[in-house]
């Protein structure tokens, strides 16, 4: 159950009413954000600068921020930048999608019954130990070099932490709560639905979280085996050419388009159970 | 409703494929309206025997009916309400949704006309246990305490005429738990149901029941009954009184005599 307060955000609050008081606690903090990134960019910029790190490994901070915003403009006005980044965007999503769907089905079949599992489950965690990177080129040749492979290869590496925590979050109903269900008369189909479902949800969107992340993992990585689009293969392409700088500002659009869009998970999933408080969130695989 | 129960048995048979006897050749009987509590140690069987009752676990062997009729697992629970020592509320539900929960379940859960009548039920129970004002509240903003009587509310929806308590204040603090005795025992009198209470706490035994079991380990076995002998309704005064004293020394001795065995 739910701690009683959601800790520092309330108590920041409760400080902040009062008159007179200096920037509320969350102001405070994105500052000393703010202010560690300026400090870590002065610190490249300055080591770069001074030719303590070779240019031609590590390029000035302010060349890389010259390209990220040059491709920044591209990207809202329509420009090739624009292209690839829909492109990633598109196939991180849908893989993410893609990578639900087979991991809440297989994970809940895998979870209702008993004989699958026992027969299923060694093949799972082979599967998953297996480096589905290793499969890339062949997906490329199966599915093309279009969308599709990028896409089939982050639900082959996304599909696993979802599958894994459906099938934990649906066994994960307390003794509890059965007994209670029991004592009530419910029937089999009203304890999954009343009881064992939301018991997993906490479970699910912390794989729903990992999935996101391992999608945009699959996604870049199909890019570099086989593709003309998307935002790996143009980071690929700057680094064959040594283009470090163009290499360095197209990653930076990867990491923001993954922390947003796993951003968005976090708050879907703040929505969706309410009830649990950060704290217990169950750490994904 | 009355309760009768009859050289009961209950074995278990452990994983390594021993038999464990939690019960044997337990008989009580339970007039309609009366409280009862059942005392005795830890592994004495009463939950067992609470259980069974209840319907939540079958039995191996001997009779046990409520009104007449037969006991068996899955099959008693429309008349029984159970509360135990957790209070176990859907912490994804609100106050009320968990006091009405009881409606949406089973083999034939509450449609419109009924639903409605249920729902005002659930409120109606809610002022009663005095959580009235934390309808919508979440379990995890309520103490304790309250979520116990929300238990309590949540039992009494389906007009229970059978209430199975196992331990239910054994977690709350001495202050909660006199007044969770004060209350219980209002609704009992409002309602008029039937009350097995488990405790080991002889204290609380006395103070709530009109009968006290006392039951032995190993088998668990009901071995005693104490009459108490003390005046309805019960009230806080009573605690420290000589007669108080009387009747917990009563209870003690009884214990001690069937406990060197």
């Amino acid at each position: 159950m739910r701690a009683g307060t959601a800790g520092g955000e309330t108590a920041a609050t409760a400080e902040s009413t009062r008159p007179g008081r200096s920037a509320p606690a969350w102001l405070r903090t994105l500052g000393l954000q703010l202010g560690a990134l300026v400090a870590f960019l002065a610190l490249w910029e300055g080591l770069t600068a001074s030719g303590l790190i070779a240019g031609y490994l590590i390029p000035p901070a302010s060349d890389v921020l010259v390209v990220l915003w040059q491709y920044t403009i591209e990207i809202f006005t329509g420009g090739p930048m624009q292209q690839h980044f829909m492109t990633t965007l598109i196939e991180i999503v849908l893989g993410f999608l893609g990578s639900v769907a087979v991991g809440v089905v297989i994970g809940a079949l895998l979870a209702e019954f008993g004989s699958l599992r026992r027969a299923m489950y060694p093949y799972v965690v082979a599967v998953n130990a297996t480096p589905r990177i290793a499969f890339a080129p062949l997906f490329v040749i199966w599915f093309g070099f279009d969308h599709l492979s990028k896409i089939v290869m982050a639900i082959a590496i996304a599909a696993f932490p979802v599958l894994v925590n459906t099938m934990a979050g649906l066994s994960a109903t307390s003794v509890d709560d059965l007994r209670l269900m029991r004592s009530l008369g419910a029937t089999r189909g009203q304890i999954l639905r009343r009881v064992r479902i939301p018991t997993a949800l906490p479970y699910m969107f912390a794989g729903f979280e990992t999935a996101m992340l391992f999608s945009a993992v699959g996604a870049v990585v199909g890019e570099f085996m086989g593709g003309n689009r998307g935002l790996g293969y143009v980071t690929l392409l700057a680094q064959e050419l040594f283009r470090l700088d163009e290499a360095f500002a197209t990653i930076v659009l990867l990491g923001i388009q993954g922390f947003v869009l796993h951003r968005l998970v976090v708050i879907a999933r703040r929505k969706i159970v309410f009830w649990q408080s950060d704290q217990q969130t169950p750490v994904g695989q | 409703m009355d309760i009768s129960v009859r050289d009961l048995q209950k074995v278990y048979v452990t994983h390594t494929g021993e038999e464990v006897v939690a019960l044997q050749d337990v008989s009580a009987e339970v007039g309609s309206g009366e409280f009862v509590s059942l005392v005795g140690p830890s592994g004495c069987g009463k939950s067992t025997l609470l259980d069974i009752v209840s319907g939540l676990t079958q039995r191996s062997g001997g009779d046990v009916t409520i009104d007449g009729r037969g006991v068996s697992e899955g099959a008693a629970t429309r008349h029984v309400g159970l509360i135990f020592q957790k209070p176990v509320l859907l912490p994804w539900r609100t106050t009320f949704e968990n006091v009405y929960l009881p409606a949406q379940l089973g083999r034939e859960p509450a449609g419109r006309g009924r639903g409605d009548a249920l729902r005002q039920r659930a409120r109606d129970l809610l002022e009663l246990v005095e959580l009235g004002p934390f309808a919508e509240k979440y379990p995890w903003e309520l103490s304790g305490g309250m979520q116990q009587r929300v238990a309590i509310a949540r039992a009494l929806l389906l007009e229970a005429r059978v209430m199975c308590m196992d331990e239910p204040f054994a977690a709350l603090d001495e202050f909660t738990r006199e007044q969770m005795h004060l209350e219980l025992l209002n609704l009992w009198h409002a309602q008029g149901f039937t009350a097995i209470f488990v405790t080991h706490n002889i204290f609380e035994a006395v103070f709530l029941s009109d009968r006290v079991l006392v039951m032995t380990p190993r088998p668990g076995k009901v071995v005693a009954e104490v009459e108490v002998d003390l005046p309805r309704p019960r009230t806080s005064e009573m605690i420290g009184s000589d007669r108080f004293g009387e009747n917990i020394r009563g209870v003690r001795s009884v214990m001690q005599e069937h406990w060197v065995a």
